[in-house]
């Protein structure tokens, strides 16, 4: 089938992935990748070199696929890019684009840039992307500092006005103060009916940003919120001393509740259903009978996405 | 497509920010100014009758390559390094529209340092002639007959080699180029087919009142320039990379 064929079935869908493959000699890239995106935010989650830069940048029609289709809006990337008509807006993970320039000028000079680009949302003025991520400065990009720069780059990702939004790790290199002032700002700035993708590899950002969630896992689709349910599981640690003899503890309690030692003296326990007062008086009667004296309990609901991704990350981070 | 629009607004942007850099003030304006007074005032050169016409030919010359090479070669390999080109992939920018954008800017900023040095030779002696405002079009095509090699090695190799491959080939060309120092009609007559001799030629032509140049070696020297021209951006259209 000839790459610049509409697909007429998929269309209502903003971004369709179809087989798609974008591999590399050296290795790595992603392997027949099948997704669609609609609007609203995603997420996409992975270790280093699980393919989340070559997938967005394989969107945003910078690079070529093997095999297999990227459409946008039912067109292949190359087909919008050829007629200078942009649909995605994009903040590259590497770069600094224009050293010697200061950042409101680039941001001028792409407002002119885009003043045809049609724009179902309307376009922000620079004056309130300046204002919303704080780019006033007189610092010239070569010397803006890491923070400054993501902020930049979001900034120059949203000013086409593009229904499609790429933001490839916005928040590296960011503290976490940082990082939740920069979704706060985009959850301000983003307009609801965009398509927004944004990767990370930091996990807490993925409840910040409470949307669909992607884990790319070597290069394929580990995990999608929007196909896959996971059950939410309760978790509980605590510290004692080392090398406790488990066995007394598993009896007392449920058959599904996993208990093992993380590191010296430090426990964790994972059950299926509610961690109540009744389960916790169980474990410490355990304790205060072998006399382990106990310290920093904790119990939390372990978000059931966050934990099945962080094991897919895990995994994959083992291999 | 290319629009029009879009081409005029990034031409300009660059322009601008080139313009503001003063190495390139340095390289376009001082060294071809320099260049010019110690031509015309003194006979270290060509003997004692080193005229402002040629000499102007000359500095033109020198500004047209500085501007269409070295400095096309060096900007693009370091925007290649800082990823700006793959910024400009993601904008409605195509890529035909990036690159001539950069290679107007070259020729806007050798026109640019053209007037500085066309204004030095009037406070030099030197009277206008008619065919001078044929200049810009000669700078144009010299522009064009060396841009696509200075694409071609910032496309391919790492931005300090271009920084010191290009700077070597100026050297080179101001040394050995045959528009400054002259040497004899055997070399001249290698050196004509080369795009700084062809272009000095087509320039001297248009900036002397007697010409000595007849019409066939204007076409030969066009026909240098645009030869040159084409197998450098086919050259580049091939090898170039991105990133």
């Amino acid at each position: 089938m000839p790459s610049n064929q509409p697909q007429s079935e998929v269309s209502t869908w903003a971004i369709t992935c179809e087989n798609l493959s974008v591999t590399y000699p050296s290795g790595g890239g992603i392997s027949e990748v099948n997704i669609d995106f609609g609007p609203g935010i995603t997420a996409i989650v992975g270790n280093n070199g699980a393919g989340k830069t070559t997938l967005l940048e394989t969107i945003a029609g910078l690079r070529t696929p093997n095999s297999g289709n990227v459409w946008v809006f039912g067109r292949s990337p190359n087909h919008w890019r050829s007629a200078g008509l942009n649909q995605v807006g994009v903040a590259l993970q590497d770069g600094r684009p224009y050293p010697s320039a200061k950042p409101v000028a680039l941001l001028n000079y792409l407002n002119d840039l885009y003043s045809d680009t049609p724009s179902p949302a309307g376009r922000p003025t620079v004056g309130f992307l300046t204002e919303a991520f704080s780019l006033t400065t007189k610092t010239l990009v070569k010397n803006l500092s890491g923070g400054e720069l993501q902020r930049l780059k979001c900034a120059a990702a949203l000013i086409a006005g593009t229904p499609i939004v790429i933001l490839d790790e916005p928040t590296a290199g960011l503290d976490p103060q940082g990082r939740r002032d920069l979704y706060d700002v985009l959850a301000q700035v983003v307009p609801h009916q965009s398509t927004l993708l944004v990767s990370t590899h930091i996990l807490e950002d993925l409840e910040t940003m409470n949307g669909r969630v992607i884990a790319l896992k070597a290069g394929r689709v580990g995990f999608d919120s929007a196909s896959m349910t996971v059950t939410s599981s309760h978790y509980m640690t605590f510290t004692s001393r080392a090398n406790i003899d488990l066995t007394g503890l598993r009896n007392a309690l449920a058959e599904d509740v996993v208990i093992s030692e993380k590191m010296n003296g430090h426990y964790s326990i994972t059950s299926n259903t509610s961690i109540d007062a009744a389960f916790i008086t169980s474990v410490m009667n355990f304790c205060a009978q072998i006399g382990a004296e106990v310290t920093q309990v904790n119990v939390r609901e372990r978000g059931g996405i966050l934990a099945e991704i962080e094991d897919i990350l895990l995994e994959n981070g083992s291999q | 497509m290319i629009s029009t629009r879009r081409l005029f607004i990034q031409t300009k942007w660059e322009f601008l920010l080139n313009a503001r850099n003063s190495e390139q003030i340095l390289l376009l304006v001082l060294i071809p100014i320099v260049i010019l007074f110690v031509l015309a005032q003194t006979t270290i050169i060509g003997g004692d009758e080193t005229e402002l016409p040629l000499a102007l030919a000359t500095v033109l010359t020198v500004s047209t390559f500085a501007a269409g090479f070295t400095s096309l070669a060096i900007a693009t390999a370091f925007e290649r390094r800082s990823e700006t080109l793959v910024f400009l992939g993601t904008t409605s920018l195509t890529r035909r529209e990036v690159v001539l954008a950069k290679s107007l800017g070259s020729f806007l900023l050798a026109l640019f340092a053209g007037l500085f040095t066309f204004f030095a030779a009037i406070i030099l002696g030197w009277t206008p002639t008619p065919l001078a405002l044929l200049v810009p079009l000669w700078m144009v095509l010299g522009v064009f007959s060396v841009s696509g090699f200075a694409y071609l090695l910032a496309g391919t190799l790492r931005a300090e080699a271009v920084l010191a491959i290009a700077n070597g080939i100026f050297v080179v060309v101001l040394m050995f180029g045959g528009i400054i120092f002259t040497f004899g009609t055997s070399i001249s007559n290698v050196l004509e087919f080369f795009p700084p001799l062809a272009l000095k030629d087509l320039i001297q032509f248009s900036t002397t009142d007697a010409s000595e140049i007849s019409g066939v070696n204007v076409i030969k020297a066009m026909s240098t320039l645009v030869v040159w021209g084409i197998s450098g951006h086919l050259l580049a259209s091939r090898f170039f990379k991105w990133r």
